[in-house]
């Protein structure tokens, strides 16, 4: 499949800070892409760039085929974008924005328009000036959603969004992917990635760490182990691939890289077993091993 | 409160030391300027002479008290002396109240264990510090342009608070506004008609028998800035219309403070209704929102730009209107309009829509200010990740700043027009020709600062406003402060066709244009290289 973002050794510097340091980022046509990162990790930064916003200081990019920088004007004539910190104009009304930022690209669908509104459930007569900050992401979510592109790029769009309207934004992704469209999706929240995103690439440091389906990226670490078993704790520390051996009373626990299993089961089966449970990490356990400083 | 008011000084610290700065300079400039030009008591009482024979000359400076030096630099100059500290004072004031309450600041401060009335209190005291300060500066200008130092101290006290009475008025209109830009608004509205009053006033006074005094007629003394005239600093010295002042100042204060204390945080008596739930088909691209943006702001220059030309026959009773001038005059006159030759009527026409002229030039620079805003508070990004061409996008704010200048200067010529109609119906279309004569400048403060937001997008809107300041003093001032003539040539209010009169010169504003056309030009390519500055 055709890849809708491609960007390979991207770099971007601010005077002496290197925001981006040679990222690597592809995402597929028709698939929900979770961008993810700690804070100061460069999302937006990139994000900006995908959107000749921001001039790359390195590297190559095209979006939709294009370079961003040169052809800013074809390519967002295909795309939606939701930025991370939504500014509005203070004396327009929020449906004012909504027509503003829509007709920009020719014109909102009239009946997404008032469903929108209607899930939203966004007062859209009040001045933006007036709104809270979680109403003025859904005015630019609202705007972004109204008509149909081709790509959808959405920084950090739920931040400051309610469960139920969260609820509303997943169902909009839904939509739109089934319509056969791409996202490209920053989120801190996981239970949001987890639950939307085909791929994720997760960055640091300007860098892209890791890339892949959730279940590639916990392929890549260890499963929690916990037996009721008399095996002698000794056994297992000599094999390759499991770590942290310790004994709980009857239970034995250890961790093990994905590779490790198979040797780790035939250890264990040599003494009998009365019990057994193999814990995927967590995704939270998952990012924070990627988000923190050691790696 | 301390803590409140260090705070203030500290995010004012660039902004306010320029506006006193440059009231203290112009103070200086003033003096020096009036001593090398006219040495003598004779010289000066032959000016005074003219210009009371001609009182709407007296409508663009002030009550002449006699021909010694102080008295004559006083009637120059104060009253834009204090118009400089009203604006300071007003601008300071929306900024720490309204501005503040509007972007989320004074909750911060609100939920920390501070009266509700410290913000307020903080930010009056700070604007009696900002005018003392305007005031001392004033006093040191004065005295360093050669005049004596007990007037010169009375000249800054009476500054001050006039200042000080703006800063109360200021802060009674943060109460009542809804936005911060409704208020400055309001606010510098205020500031327009206490000029306009003792204009009106010193206009309508009446000359004493010696024919080198006035005066004033009522209206002055319905303003805050006739009340610091009528200090007289470097003759009576008579302090006591400063009481007015000081009086005008703590009730508003008094006033605001109650009313803070009562209301809820970001509410305000004039309520904001609510918009329309649709964008409607004139919304739709990136020049119609310039456009909306920018309009609201314009009728209120615009009507300013009326009100200011109507001046111009309601001046013109008393003025002789057949006799041309002899030499003398002549150029005594040019010391009050830049560049004046010809009728006396002319003359006023020129004098009071070029006054509008600048009026212009910051609406327009004004509209380019809006797109640096936009970028600034990241809104552009929302409009330029749109199909929005960056050429687009700031041509649209260039032509919504021309159709605002021209809007501004227009209505000041149609108000002149208008308010010839019952006299000499004949200077209908030649008042609107002097309004038209403005725009080759304001489309040249326009370009300018296009260019500056092109290339410094982080300078654009204290550059603007530079700018056009300084475009207005060379303007207004440069002949009195004796500029050298290729200074004076920078501005391009040096250039405006003078219009009515026998043989206007469009030369040289064709080469406005032209540059302007160019600068614009320039700005357009380099904004296309650079990327969004926040
Ligand atoms: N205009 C700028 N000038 C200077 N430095 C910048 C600028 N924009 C971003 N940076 C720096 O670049 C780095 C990446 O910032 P970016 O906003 O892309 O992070 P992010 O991943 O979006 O973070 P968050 O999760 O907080 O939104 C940060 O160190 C930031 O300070
Ligand atoms: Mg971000």
């Amino acid at each position: 499949m055709a890849a809708v973002i491609q960007a390979s050794g991207l770099r971007k510097n601010f005077g002496r800070v290197n925001a981006l340091d040679g990222l690597n980022l592809s995402v597929d046509a028709g698939e929900v892409h979770g961008f993810l990162g700690p804070n100061g990790a460069g999302k937006s930064t990139t994000i900006r760039v995908l959107l000749g916003l921001m001039r790359a200081s390195g590297g190559e990019v095209a979006v939709l085929g294009k370079d961003p920088w040169r052809d800013a004007v074809e390519i967002h004539k295909r795309l939606a974008y939701v930025p991370g910190d939504v500014s509005l104009w203070p004396n327009l009304s929020g449906g004012e924005t909504i027509d503003l930022l829509t007709g920009l690209y020719g014109g909102a669908d009239p009946q997404l328009r008032t469903e929108l509104i209607k899930d939203f459930d966004l007062d859209p007569r009040k001045k933006a000036r007036s709104y809270s900050k979680g109403n003025r992401q859904k005015v630019a979510l609202i705007a972004a959603f109204a008509r149909r592109a081709d790509l959808y790029v959405l920084d950090e769009p739920t931040s400051g969004l309610d469960p139920v309207m969260e609820a509303v934004f997943t169902a909009q992704v839904q939509r739109v992917k089934s319509e056969g469209a791409t996202v490209l999706l920053s989120s801190h929240i996981l239970s949001e990635v987890e639950e939307l995103c085909d791929r994720v690439t997760i960055i640091r440091a300007g860098l892209a760490v890791e890339t892949g389906t959730l279940g590639d990226l916990r392929h890549l670490t260890s499963n929690a182990v916990r037996a009721i078993t008399r095996a002698p704790a000794a056994d297992f520390e000599t094999i390759p691939g499991v770590l942290h051996v310790r004994r709980d009373g009857d239970a034995l626990l250890f961790d093990v890289e994905t590779d490790a299993t198979a040797a780790a089961l035939a250890q264990l089966t040599k003494h009998p077993v009365h019990s057994l449970t193999v814990t995927p990490p967590s995704l939270e356990e998952l990012f924070l091993r990627h988000y923190g400083t050691e790696s | 409160m301390l803590r409140l008011l260090l705070f203030r000084a500290r995010r004012d610290r660039i902004v306010v030391p320029i506006w006193v700065a440059a009231t203290g300079l112009l103070a200086y400039a003033g003096a020096a300027g009036v001593q090398t030009e006219f040495p003598t008591d004779a010289g000066r009482e032959a000016v005074l002479q003219v210009a009371i024979a001609t009182p709407s000359l007296l409508a663009l400076r002030g009550l002449p008290d006699g021909g010694t030096l102080g008295a004559y630099v006083y009637f120059q100059v104060f009253c834009y002396v204090a118009i400089m500290a009203g604006l300071m004072s007003i601008f300071l004031v929306t900024r720490h109240t309204r501005a503040d309450e509007e972007r989320g600041r004074l909750e911060l401060v609100g939920a920390t264990p501070v009266g509700r009335a410290a913000p307020l209190g903080a930010t009056v005291l700070w604007g009696l510090v900002a005018n003392l300060a305007l005031g001392v500066l004033v006093a040191l200008g004065f005295q360093g342009g050669g005049l004596a130092a007990a007037g010169s101290w009375a000249a800054g006290l009476a500054a001050a608070a006039t200042g000080f009475a703006f800063v109360g008025l200021a802060a009674v209109v943060a109460q009542l506004a809804p936005t911060s830009r409704a208020a400055n608004g309001i606010s510098a509205a205020i500031v327009g008609a206490a000029f306009l009053l003792r204009a009106v006033g010193d206009a309508t006074g009446t000359p004493d028998f010696d024919a080198i005094t006035v005066t004033s007629a009522w209206p002055s003394w319905l303003s805050p800035i006739g009340w610091g005239q009528h200090v007289y600093a470097f003759t009576r010295a008579d302090l006591s219309p400063l009481l007015l002042s000081a009086a005008l100042a703590v009730v508003a204060v008094v006033v605001a403070l109650v009313a803070q204390s009562r209301r809820d945080v970001g509410s305000s008596v004039l309520r904001e209704r609510n918009g329309r739930a649709a964008g409607g088909p004139l919304l739709r691209s990136s020049l119609r929102l310039a456009w909306r943006l920018q309009w609201p702001g314009v009728v209120g220059w615009a009507l300013g730009g009326l009100i200011l030309g109507s001046l111009a026959g309601t001046l013109s009773g008393s003025l002789t209107s057949a006799a041309d001038l002899s030499d003398q005059l002549q150029r005594v006159l040019e010391l009050f309009i830049p560049g004046g030759k010809g009728q006396l009527v002319d003359l006023l026409v020129i004098a009071v829509v070029g006054i509008a002229g600048i009026l212009a030039g910051a609406a327009g620079a004004q509209a380019i200010m809006r797109a640096r805003g936009d970028e600034a508070d990241g809104r552009a990004e929302l409009l330029l990740a749109a199909p929005v061409h960056r050429s687009a996008w700031l041509l649209g704010y260039v032509l919504v700043g021309l159709v605002s200048a021209a809007a501004v200067a227009l209505a000041a010529g149609l108000g002149a027009g208008l308010s010839f109609l019952g006299t000499e119906p004949e200077r209908f279309w030649s008042s609107l020709g002097a309004g038209a004569a403005q725009l080759p400048a304001a489309f040249a403060f326009v370009a300018v600062t296009a260019l500056v937001f092109a290339v410094l997008p982080r300078a654009t809107i204290p550059a603007g406003w530079g700018l056009v300041a300084v475009g207005a003093f060379v303007g207004q001032f440069g002949a009195l402060v004796q500029l050298p003539e290729a200074v004076r040539d920078i501005s391009p209010y040096a250039h405006t066709p003078q219009l009515p009169g026998p043989d206007p010169d469009w030369g040289p504003a064709v080469v406005v244009v032209a540059v302007s056309v160019v600068l614009v030009a320039l700005s357009v390519l380099a904004l296309r290289r650079r990327q969004l500055t926040t």
